[in-house]
C-alpha cells in the first residue's frame, strides 16, 4: 500500500509552518546582525540613528541651521558652536563693507562647516581667517565667512551665493566640491531646475527605504541581492546615468559662480576635496572628478586640488590620522592642514586685491607728481 | 487527539521538509550577508559597515 499524499489543508499547514520557521530565522538573523553592527549606516554608528539621503530637513534653497547656541555630542567628542542669523556656523557678519576690507566665502558642505573640528575656531574657514590676518592684517580687514553646511551641495551653495552672500560682496568666492556632489546628492535631488517655486526640493526616496531603514537583513538583500548602493538605493545603471548628468550640472554652477563673481568684481576659487578612502587606499581620480576639475579650470581663478597637495605633505598612513575614526570628519588638525593649503594657494589674489584696494607706500609714492 | 499530539505528528510527518528548506534558508542567509557589497564609492554618511 503506498504512502499517503497529503490533501491541501496538510499542505498549505506544512506552507504556513515554513512560514513561521523563515520569520523566526529572519528575527534571529536581524538580532545578530544587529548585534553585530552589520549594515550599520554611518548616522546609527556615531548615535543619530538611521540618515536619508532623501531628508533634506525643511530645506529652502540652501541648507540652514537654526540660528543660536548648539551643542553636538557624538561618541568621539563634543562640540558646542554658534550659529548666525543666516543659518550658518559663524559670528553675525556686518553688512557694510569697509574701504579696506578683504571679504572671503568659503561655500560647501559638512567640512566647510567644520564638523569635527570640535571648537569653531577651529574649522577651516576660522583657520584661514587667522592666516590671512596675521599676513595681511596690518593692510587690510580680513573677514572669512563660512558658508558650509552639513549636507549641502553646490547647487545649494549657488542659492545661498545668490541670496546670502552677494549682498556681503565677498572678493574671492571659495566653492568646495567632491564626489558626494555628483554621485549622490545631485542624482537624487536633481540640478539646477530642482526647486519648487518656493525653494523646496520635493525628491522622495524610494517606496522600499522604510524598510532599508529598520532592517538590516532588508539591507543585506537591496545592497547584495540587488547590488544598489546605500544611501542612493537606486541601480548602478541608473545611478551612472544620473552621475554622468550631475557632472554636467556642477560645470553650470560653476560657470554661473563665475559669472556672479565677475559681477562682484571678485574671484572664484574651486577645492577638488576628497574622500578618506580614495586617499588611503591610494586610488586615482575618477573620470568624474577629472571632468569636474577640468571644468573648474575653465571657470575659476584658481583650482586646488587637496588630494594632491595633502599627499604631498603626508603619507596615506599619517593623513589617515588626521581623521576621526568613526566620524569621518577631519580633526582640528586635518582642518589646519586645509586652511594652510588654502591661504598659500590664495595669498597671490588677496594680495593683489589690497594692492588694488591699498596701493603699498613705495607704489603711492611712486604715483605721486 | 490532542493539539500538542496532531502537532507533533505533523511535524514528524514533515520534518524532512521544514528541517531542509529551513536550513536551506539559513545558509541563503548566511551566503547574503558573506557576498562583497564591492567597493563603496559614496559618501561615508550613506555606506554602510
Amino acid at each position: 500500500m503506498g504512502e499517503k499524499q497529503p490533501d491541501t489543508k496538510e499542505r498549505l499547514l506544512v506552507f504556513a509552518t515554513l512560514l513561521g520557521a523563515f520569520l523566526l530565522v529572519s528575527i534571529l538573523a536581524e538580532f545578530a546582525l544587529r548585534a553585530a553592527g552589520i549594515f550599520e549606516t554611518y548616522g546609527e554608528a556615531n548615535g543619530i540613528g538611521y540618515y536619508s539621503a532623501y531628508e533634506m530637513w525643511g530645506t529652502r534653497w540652501f541648507q540652514k541651521r537654526s540660528p543660536g547656541h548648539h551643542e553636538k555630542v557624538v561618541p568621539e567628542y563634543t562640540e558646542r558652536f554658534f550659529v548666525n542669523e543666516h543659518g550658518f556656523r559663524d559670528r553675525d557678519w556686518p553688512l557694510t563693507k569697509e574701504s579696506d576690507e578683504i571679504r572671503v566665502v568659503t561655500l560647501g558642505g559638512s567640512f566647510v562647516e567644520g564638523v569635527g573640528s570640535t571648537r569653531q575656531s577651529w574649522s577651516y574657514p576660522s583657520q584661514l581667517s587667522n592666516i590671512l590676518e596675521s599676513k595681511f592684517g596690518h593692510r587690510a580687514k580680513i573677514l572669512v565667512m563660512n558658508g558650509g553646511v552639513i549636507g549641502s551641495d553646490p547647487v545649494n551653495n549657488l542659492q545661498a551665493l545668490k541670496r546670502i552672500f552677494y549682498n556681503y560682496q565677498p572678493d574671492l568666492i571659495v566653492q568646495a566640491v567632491d564626489e558626494g556632489d555628483w554621485n549622490v546628492d545631485i542624482p537624487i535631488r536633481g540640478g539646477l531646475d530642482r526647486f519648487n517655486e518656493d525653494g523646496t526640493v520635493s525628491p522622495g526616496g524610494p517606496w522600499f527605504e522604510p524598510l532599508f531603514e529598520h532592517s538590516h537583513l532588508f539591507r543585506a538583500f537591496i545592497l547584495k541581492m540587488l547590488r544598489y548602493k546605500p544611501g542612493i538605493l537606486i541601480s548602478r545603471s541608473e545611478r551612472n546615468r544620473r552621475s554622468n548628468e550631475a557632472v554636467v550640472e556642477i560645470c553650470k554652477v560653476l560657470e554661473e559662480q563665475s559669472r556672479i563673481a565677475q559681477k562682484l568684481d571678485a574671484l572664484l576659487v574651486v577645492e577638488m576635496m576628497f574622500r578618506r578612502s580614495e586617499i588611503v587606499q591610494g586610488k586615482i581620480p575618477s573620470d568624474r572628478a577629472l571632468s569636474v576639475k577640468e571644468c573648474a579650470m575653465r571657470h575659476a581663478s584658481v583650482v586646488i586640488d587637496l588630494g594632491e597637495e595633502f599627499l604631498q605633505r603626508f603619507s596615506p598612513e599619517e593623513l589617515d590620522q588626521l581623521y576621526w575614526p568613526i566620524d569621518l570628519h577631519f580633526k582640528p588638525a586635518g582642518y589646519k592642514v586645509w586652511a594652510q593649503i588654502v591661504a598659500d594657494a590664495t595669498e597671490p589674489l588677496v594680495a593683489s586685491r589690497i594692492e588694488s584696494l591699498i596701493p603699498s607706500p613705495s607704489k603711492a609714492d611712486n604715483l605721486t607728481p | 487527539m490532542t493539539l500538542l499530539q496532531r502537532t507533533k505528528s505533523f511535524l514528524s510527518r514533515h520534518k524532512k521538509v521544514l528541517l531542509i528548506s529551513t536550513a536551506v534558508y539559513i545558509l541563503l542567509i548566511v551566503v547574503l550577508v558573506a557576498l562583497s557589497t564591492g567597493p563603496q564609492t559614496e559618501p561615508f554618511i550613506y555606506q554602510v559597515r
